[in-house]
């Protein structure tokens, strides 16, 4: 079966797009799946979640501006030097990609923006189980690019009135890219992360996006699972590495193994595989 | 002195029930292109052209760079340019008023390049001039 192409995004930043994204996907790899992120995000979050320095590695800006292959660029655990989780493969990105559109207009002035990531996807797609895109908290070029070339969107808020605010403007692009082009782009559902359990606020809001994403009586979008608020996140960040990696047992690291779960049986359910 | 918008009973809701149905209905809304004539809708197909240098061309294609990063969305040469044509048919009686107090602009032939620079940086000062002077875009 070709790969599930899925976009993480939220217009907002700091609202664990990055963290869910790496961590849902190591997840599925300990599911023996076949996973690749790929970074989309000029500032490399991903990248450098791996511990992986930016710079080091060719990545999204040349397959984007046609410099490279996409499989020539891809990260895994075969290559020496990176400590990537098993079955994951990662497109690094750097500092570069925020030069992507100016590069690719001096090329050709006629090149169409946003559909620069679908002939690299449609490459990749038969060597992976899952595809997902990091994207960045803005609607440059990349981001643009991931939601004409996704099959699903998973939007990452926090239970910060900000972030939930934020989801609108992500809603509103998803609809212009089913508009304008990928008709077939599903939200796959909201992911709710940093839940801080003690707090009124935290729990409003979970309410309000539960209830919101379940219109018409249907069921909710937002996944059941959340994901708690816990230092051990960026203590794992620091090192480079995933929670799997430092604190394999754990009730995050559990709660992303469930969130796992949820978002494959889903995506099964929608795609009626 | 500021004014208030009317908050009064407005609860926290920041996602439209409107939206969050339009993106998981199964179909979304296909926009065609094509005008809707009978709603007395003007097809956009009138072309006009006007002739840039290479550099004017790159801070142009630049600016748009920079203005569409600044906004966070795409914004193209059309936008920009029905944009201007917006605004300068808002500031027509302006434009117009400060062209009759502006004397002595001849339009220079195509072939004196310096004479048309000149003269069309003196369009620009007038314009600037009227927009200035007019009411503020609603």
């Amino acid at each position: 079966m070709p790969a599930y192409v899925c976009a993480i995004g939220n217009q907002k930043g700091g609202v664990s797009k990055t963290t869910n994204c790496v961590h849902l996907a190591t997840a599925l790899a300990e599911l023996q799946r076949r996973v690749l992120i790929i970074d989309l995000d000029a500032n490399a979050g991903a990248t450098r979640h791996f511990g992986i320095p930016p710079e080091s590695y060719l990545g999204t800006f040349e397959v984007l501006v046609g410099l490279e292959q996409p499989e020539d660029v891809l990260i895994s655990t075969e290559d020496e030097d990176v400590d990537l989780p098993a079955h994951v493969s990662l497109m690094p990105a750097n500092r570069k990609l925020e030069k992507v559109e100016q590069a690719l207009l001096s090329q050709n002035k006629f090149v169409v923006l946003q559909d620069v990531l679908i002939k690299p996807i449609e490459c990749l797609r038969p060597r992976f189980d899952y595809i997902f895109l990091d994207t960045a908290p803005n609607a440059m070029a990349p981001t643009i690019a991931a939601y004409k070339a996704a099959d699903y969107f998973l939007l990452s808020a926090i239970p910060d009135p900000f972030a939930i605010a934020g989801l609108s403007d992500a809603l509103t692009d998803i609809e212009a890219a089913r508009m304008h082009g990928n008709p077939h782009l599903t939200l796959l559902g909201v992911i709710l992360s940093m839940m801080d359990r003690r707090t009124n606020l935290a729990k409003t809001l979970r309410d309000y996006v539960q209830e919101k994403f379940a219109l018409d009586g249907h069921e909710s979008l937002k996944f059941a699972t959340t994901i708690d608020r816990s230092t051990e996140v960026p203590k794992a960040q620091r090192e480079g590495k995933t929670l799997f990696e430092t604190t394999p047992v754990h009730k995050v690291t559990d709660q992303y193994r469930q969130l796992a779960r949820e978002v494959e049986l889903r995506l099964h359910k929608f795609a009626g595989r | 002195m500021a004014k208030r918008a009317k908050t009064e009973g407005s609860a926290f809701n920041p996602v439209a029930d409107s939206l969050v149905r339009a993106v998981t209905s199964p179909q979304p809304r296909i926009i065609t292109g094509v005008p809707d004539e009978s709603a007395g809708v003007e097809p956009l197909n009138r072309e006009k052209r006007v002739l840039l240098t290479p550099s004017e061309e790159r801070d142009l294609n630049t600016f748009l760079l920079e203005l569409g990063a600044a906004l966070g969305t795409q914004v193209q040469l059309s936008h920009l340019l029905r944009a201007s044509i917006e605004l300068l048919k808002h500031a027509r009686g302006e434009i117009l008023a400060e062209a009759h107090q502006t004397p002595g602009l001849h339009r220079p032939a195509h072939v004196y390049r310096m004479a048309m620079a000149t003269f069309e940086r003196r369009v620009a000062r007038l314009l600037l001039a009227a927009l200035r002077k007019s009411d503020p875009l609603t």
